[in-house]
């Protein structure tokens, strides 16, 4: 039987988690110019960190001693995830801070190295540095190897109702990816949102400009960086596990073709490419749970049309279906008079104006 | 009135090429002083290691005092020395307003921290944006600011790109032939342009040109150079009535 | 003959097989082809498809002709469908770049599609699998005992790449094929096409690096991930190359053969490093070779210098 509830939440809660990997390379790329390839690394350092701190975290408040990766530790998890409400909302929001610090230092570091290189080598090394963390990762003992960690500690584990429990979750998504929309929506409508764009136009003359360019870089990767980290740490907390090869280089082409899609230096673009990518993903799945033994498998035809999608887009639309608009500042105010005006509401105030001097009989000016 | 910029004895080398050897020269303050030479002379090359592109091998580069060789060239910007391209880069897809808006040194709003925080930036911006709006309608192109950059046309992409350095508050400016591609008249209307802003603004310009003719009804003073090397100075009418000059122009 | 030293020259043979031809492409087309890999799978493939299908034993000539023709005519279709438009419209290499990974995508997983068609119709595995080749049995050389497949392989790759540098040096599509490479505009004026030389390029490059993967398919069984298994080793020897220099990509190959083959030995002996970290090292000589000597033309970086920064003191 198909449950359509629990589709919606699961395509939801991916789409979130998405929408901030998409947010975040958007920033690297789309505003600043710098092909993030490596994305996926990012991505899983944040979730691994954050099995890492809310495995132990748990196991040593409630005094067991086992390794994290250990059939013991998962067991002991089991027990006890949901008996503390507080400590799993605290965990939470520890391991996501802790894992938005460490993503984003390694983002930070990750960048000197690839200053002085030009965009053909810059793209193999970020891609082989996203491969080799996976590879190092499935040997790193401490985080479970291959097989990762299980039992992560879902921060509504203690709800009872499974339903009520992925809504709530859900809506924690959600909340973070509002947040994150606008942070970086507030910061590229500024003039640093300029600069960056300056640098995605051309860095040299960025350069000669006055703008320190590889410290605005350096800069950009720790936050944005340490932004997918938190989305890591998201899906870790959504799965209740982690393993190395969930975060193969497909998920960062999966990331790529929703910006691709949606169009660089465009937020909502963002979102609307992961929208859509995360509901194929999704909807794909559910094919294949339903129609057993089809000639081609849905999966397929969902790497196949990104693929496609990817290719059409940059050859018919490169700068993607929405539309970039200029950095909104005061500076345009100063042009444009009164009517520059973009806020919102006052737009709305006006337009509520017209309507009420309308309603009152009076000419509408 | 003392030379805002020195250099001082600047080797470069590329690879066993020698683009520039044992170059001396002055810069006076206030003055539209001229760099000329045939082609491959090493013009480019000086304005390079002047603006923080390259570090010279030997030598030094004094701006107002001050050791500059070496520095980034965002570095040297800041110092308030600024440089603008033969082939003008202008940052395309934005908007003549936000490339001018980008000029201006050490904006509140341009750090990562402070970013999203508007009220720390917005009264700065304001006042940026009304002193480059004066200066676009005193120039005349004020009603470009919404424009695209890449749908300008070329003798308002120069303007833009020459603009830049000025609005940053640059007090030294390095001009890679201001008149290049241009025709006479325009070429000569951006020397005037020039000169007037030398004199209303107190700049400096040190600028590299092809087109001696209007180089020299303008410029105080005159260095020549050739396969990097100095080979003579002067004001323009002894540069112009120099043998040497005139056989390395004919030979080179 | 140790195992290491002739796993060392197979890889070597095998990597330059791959590697070589990923080289020449970005070095005429100024593309980093990221379906690359996806020639190596196909070219691994062709055979297997072959002997499963007819479920007959091959000629190895047969079976490299069906790979070289496989890859080749993917290449150049890829390139008439992908990179020719996007080239029209001036896309900057990045775009392109970005391109060739839909491409890369797109097909590698078609091609998943389509074995798994095949595997049902001809109800044999087919995703991990090798062909069956006439070419079995022990030689012996120089005292030792050698495989006839190795001896094969060494020798198919001395023959291809020698006639690809005969056919650089000697023939004039090969010199068109330079002189593209270096100098597209100048090119186009002494009236070679340059569309022409692009899809000779192509051809080769696709062809040649199924070849390879042939030429892997050889000793290991092989899946549809064949290629992005090895085509970060692969870019590894082709950046140390310079990814323009066709002599220095072999030399890389060498290089990155070695380190995997022989240095990671050394590793786990003295150090107690596991063998499936191989791919570590070679990501490491990728990313040591790109500091230390950034081969020419990765320039397009930045001219600025790292140092600890502070205003200058007048002097």
């Amino acid at each position: 039987m198909f449950d359509v509830v629990s589709f919606l939440i699961s395509w939801l809660t991916l789409f979130g988690i998405y929408a901030i990997l998409a947010l975040c390379l958007n920033m690297e790329t789309g505003y600043t110019g710098m092909a993030n390839f490596g994305l996926v690394a990012f991505f899983g350092i944040g979730a691994f960190m954050t099995g890492y701190l809310s495995i132990s975290s748990f196991l040593s408040y409630f005094g067991y001693n086992y390794p994290i990766y250990s059939l013991d530790a998962v067991i002991a998890m089991g027990r006890v995830s949901d008996k503390n409400p507080i400590l799993n909302i605290g965990v939470f929001f520890l391991s996501l801070t802790f894992s938005f610090l460490v993503s984003g230092s390694v983002g930070y570091l990750v960048s000197y190295p690839t200053l002085r290189v030009g965009p053909a080598f810059l793209g193999i090394t970020i891609l082989s540095f996203g491969e080799m963390t996976r590879v190092f990762m499935r040997h790193f003992q401490p985080t479970g190897g291959a097989y990762g960690l299980l039992g992560v500690p879902n921060p509504f584990a203690w709800v009872q109702q499974p339903t009520l429990k992925g809504l709530l979750f859900l809506l924690l998504t959600f909340a973070i990816l509002a947040a994150a929309f606008v942070y970086f929506e507030v910061l590229s409508n500024s003039p640093y949102g300029r600069v960056l764009r300056s640098i995605r136009e051309d860095e040299v003359s960025s350069l000669c400009i006055g703008k320190s360019v590889p410290a605005v870089k350096a800069k950009l990767l720790f936050v944005a960086s340490g932004m997918s980290g938190v989305a890591g740490s998201l899906l870790a907390f959504y799965l209740g596990s982690v393993s190395p090869d969930m975060f193969g280089t497909a998920v960062t082409f999966e990331v790529w073709s929703m910006v691709i899609l949606g169009g660089r230096g465009n937020h909502v673009g963002a979102l609307l490419g992961a929208l859509v990518f995360s509901l194929l993903g999704r909807a794909s799945s559910a094919f294949n749970f339903l129609f057993p033994g089809l000639a081609i498998d849905p999966n397929y035809v969902r790497w196949m049309l990104m693929g496609a999608v990817i290719v059409i887009i940059l050859m018919y639309r490169p700068k993607g279906i929405l539309v970039e608009k200029p950095v909104r500042t005061e500076a345009w105010r100063v042009f444009e008079g009164e009517e520059g005006r973009m806020v919102f509401h006052r737009k709305i105030g006006g337009v509520i104006k017209k309507a009420l001097w309308w309603l009152m009989g009076r000419e509408v000016r | 009135m003392g030379p805002i910029l020195e250099v001082q004895g600047v080797s470069k080398s590329f690879g066993g090429v020698e683009a520039l050897k044992d170059v001396t020269l002055k810069v006076e303050e206030g003055s539209v002083t001229g760099l000329i030479g045939p082609n491959g002379s090493g013009k480019t090359t000086l304005f390079n290691v002047i603006a923080g592109f390259y570090q010279p091998d030997s030598g030094r580069v004094l701006f107002e005092g001050r050791r500059i060789d070496g520095l980034n060239p965002d570095e040297v910007y800041n110092m308030g020395l600024a440089r603008t391209f033969q082939n003008p880069r202008p940052f395309s897809s934005m908007t003549t307003l936000e490339n001018l808006m980008l000029s201006p040194r050490g904006q509140i709003g341009e750090s990562l921290a402070k970013a999203p925080l508007r009220r720390l930036w917005s009264g700065e911006e304001f006042k940026i944006a009304k002193n480059i709006k004066d200066f676009m309608s005193r120039v005349g192109i004020a009603d470009l600011y919404k424009m695209r950059v890449s749908d300008l046309s070329g003798g308002h992409i120069k303007m833009v790109e020459t603009s830049k350095g000025i609005l940053g508050g640059a007090r030294l400016i390095l001009l890679d032939e201001p008149a290049a591609g241009l025709q006479y008249a325009v070429g000569r209307g951006v020397f005037e342009y020039i000169n007037s802003l030398r004199k209303s603004l107190n700049l400096t310009f040190f600028v590299i040109e092809h087109r001696i003719d209007l180089l020299f009804d303008f410029a105080d003073y005159i260095y020549v150079l050739h396969m990097g090397r100095l080979l003579s100075e002067g004001k323009p009418k002894e540069v112009a009535s120099d043998p040497e000059v005139i056989r390395a122009y004919i030979g080179g | 003959m140790p195992t290491e030293v002739f796993n060392t020259i197979w890889y070597i043979c095998v990597y330059s097989l791959m590697a070589v031809p990923l080289t020449l492409s970005n070095r005429v087309s100024k593309v980093l082809n990221f379906a690359h890999g996806v020639y190596i799978t196909l070219g691994a493939y062709a055979a297997i498809l072959i002997t499963a299908g007819s479920g007959m034993r091959i000629s190895p000539i047969v079976a490299i002709l069906a790979a070289f023709l496989v890859g080749a005519s993917t290449a150049v279709v890829t390139h008439i469908l992908v990179f020719s438009p996007l080239m029209k419209r001036k896309s900057n290499p990045v775009t392109l770049m970005i391109a060739s990974m839909g491409a890369w995508i797109f097909i590698k997983y078609a091609f998943y599609a389509l074995l798994d068609i095949l595997q049902k119709a001809w109800s044999t595995s087919l995703f991990y699998a090798t062909p069956n080749l006439d070419l079995q049995g022990q030689v012996e050389v120089m005292g030792f005992e050698v495989n006839v497949k190795f001896l094969f392989v060494v020798a198919l790759t001395f023959l291809s790449l020698s006639v690809l540098a005969l056919f650089l040096t000697k023939t004039k599509l090969g010199m068109a094929l330079r002189a593209v490479a270096d100098n597209p505009d100048l090119a186009q004026i002494s009236g070679i096409s340059n569309e022409r030389v692009m899809l000779i390029t192509w051809l080769i490059s696709g062809g040649l690096a199924a070849v390879g993967g042939f030429a892997w398919s050889l000793f290991t069984y092989v899946s549809p991930e064949a290629g992005d298994i090895v085509i970060l080793q692969v870019f590894a020897c082709s950046v140390i190359g310079g990814l323009t220099s066709l002599t220095m990509t072999l030399a890389g190959s060498v290089v990155i053969s070695s380190a995997e083959n022989l240095f990671i030995l050394l590793l786990y002996r003295y150090l107690g490093v596991e063998l499936s970290f191989r791919p570590f090292l070679s990501f490491l000589v990728l990313l040591m070779t790109i500091l230390i000597r950034p081969p020419a033309g990765a320039g397009g970086g930045l001219p600025y210098r790292l140092r600890l920064r502070g205003l200058p003191r007048k002097v």
